[in-house]
């Protein structure tokens, strides 16, 4: 009786890891599918990272009281920033289309 | 009252209320405040009102507020996974918020509640300050290692962190203005238009007219694309906080 009472809860407990491998492997496949952009979102990230630079690199400069170093370069990084932002986003929707066919 | 009304007006702050400032800051109770609360009130009563008659074949209102929570919690499923249950609150909280404020500011004589920046920063950064202490609650010092992507040469790191950091601090400020700009320019445009209408008069007003009409359904559909939006992008940093680290 025990030795089937063993097989049991073995299976059992085969059938949780399962289930859980399953669920693993739904969600990896299905996170991060669809992100859809509204319009106009690319020309708002655009903004925004430009935005965040020269504000950073403005109160850099103010809190250290350096010359417009910091305000330079923090310029140029929100700009970066941006691109990088952008060209993520891009990337995405280009795998979008791809998975549509 | 000589001078014509400006269609930024209906972004005024009006206070109900006098009273002094407590502790530096102003607590009067404005118009924003009343329609954040009527926005509040009414989505809690579409909630508890909606699945009171409990029936299993749903009549119109149950099914409405069966297929609104059915709808957010497939967007945290898809977006963040099984592990995102947990967070299923915030996001359907933060969704119909918004979706309420936006839609109750197309109604006439209202106010828009997120059509100020504040409102929307505030959302955002919240949302922000806690996408990235979870992240650094739950993976410790590895967080920072989300500045640096697999396969960056060694030459390009420093940089890299740096670019990749600005870009980070980049969501919560696109994150608000989207929305906010959204808001502003819809109504602002509505307001010119219904301006048209009044100066053409009566023989070339209805033009004007045909086209205000077409714009407030576009509204309507602006409102709701831009609460969805912001939901699921808060649903996909909270997937980089909790995942890709």
């Amino acid at each position: 009786m025990s030795n089937k009472d063993k097989k049991i809860s073995e299976f059992s407990e085969l059938g949780k890891s399962i289930e859980q491998a399953k669920k693993r492997l739904l969600d990896k496949e299905r996170v991060g599918k669809n992100k859809p952009a509204g319009p106009g979102r690319i020309s708002i990230e655009l903004l925004s990272g430009v935005v965040v630079g020269t504000l950073l690199g403005y109160y850099l400069d103010l809190w250290l009281g350096t010359s417009p170093v910091f305000f330079l370069i923090c310029f140029f990084l929100g700009v970066a920033g941006s691109g990088l932002n952008i060209y993520k986003i891009a990337r995405q929707q280009d795998k979008n289309v791809d998975l549509d066919e | 009252m000589s001078t014509g009304h400006s269609p930024l007006d209906q972004f005024k702050i009006n206070y109900f209320t006098n009273f002094q400032d407590i502790g530096g800051f102003n607590l009067n109770f404005s118009n924003s405040s009343l329609f954040m609360i009527l926005a509040v009130g009414l989505s809690i009563a579409l909630l508890s009102i909606g699945i009171r008659k409990r029936a299993l074949v749903p009549g119109r209102l149950q099914s409405f507020t069966e297929l609104t929570y059915e709808f957010v919690a497939n967007m945290v499923k898809d977006n963040i996974g099984s592990g995102g249950k947990q967070y299923f609150p915030l996001i359907f909280s933060l969704f119909i918020f918004i979706v309420f404020c936006n839609v109750l500011g197309l109604m006439p004589y209202s106010f828009t509640v997120t059509s100020h920046i504040a409102v929307t920063f505030a959302l955002s950064g919240f949302i922000f300050v806690f996408v990235t202490l979870l992240a650094i609650f739950k993976h410790g010092l590895k967080f920072f290692g989300f500045f640096l992507p697999e396969g960056t040469p060694w030459w390009l790191a420093p940089l890299m962190i740096f670019i990749e950091l600005f870009a980070y601090l980049a969501r919560p400020v696109s994150l608000s203005v989207r929305l906010a700009a959204n808001m502003l320019a819809g109504h602002t445009m509505l307001k010119v238009i219904a301006g048209f209408v009044i100066s053409l008069g009566f023989m070339l007003g209805w033009a004007p007219l045909v086209f205000l009409i077409v714009l407030n359904g576009f509204e309507l559909f602006v409102a709701l694309l831009q609460a969805y939006i912001f939901a699921i992008l808060t649903c996909v940093y909270l997937n980089d906080a909790i995942h890709l680290h």
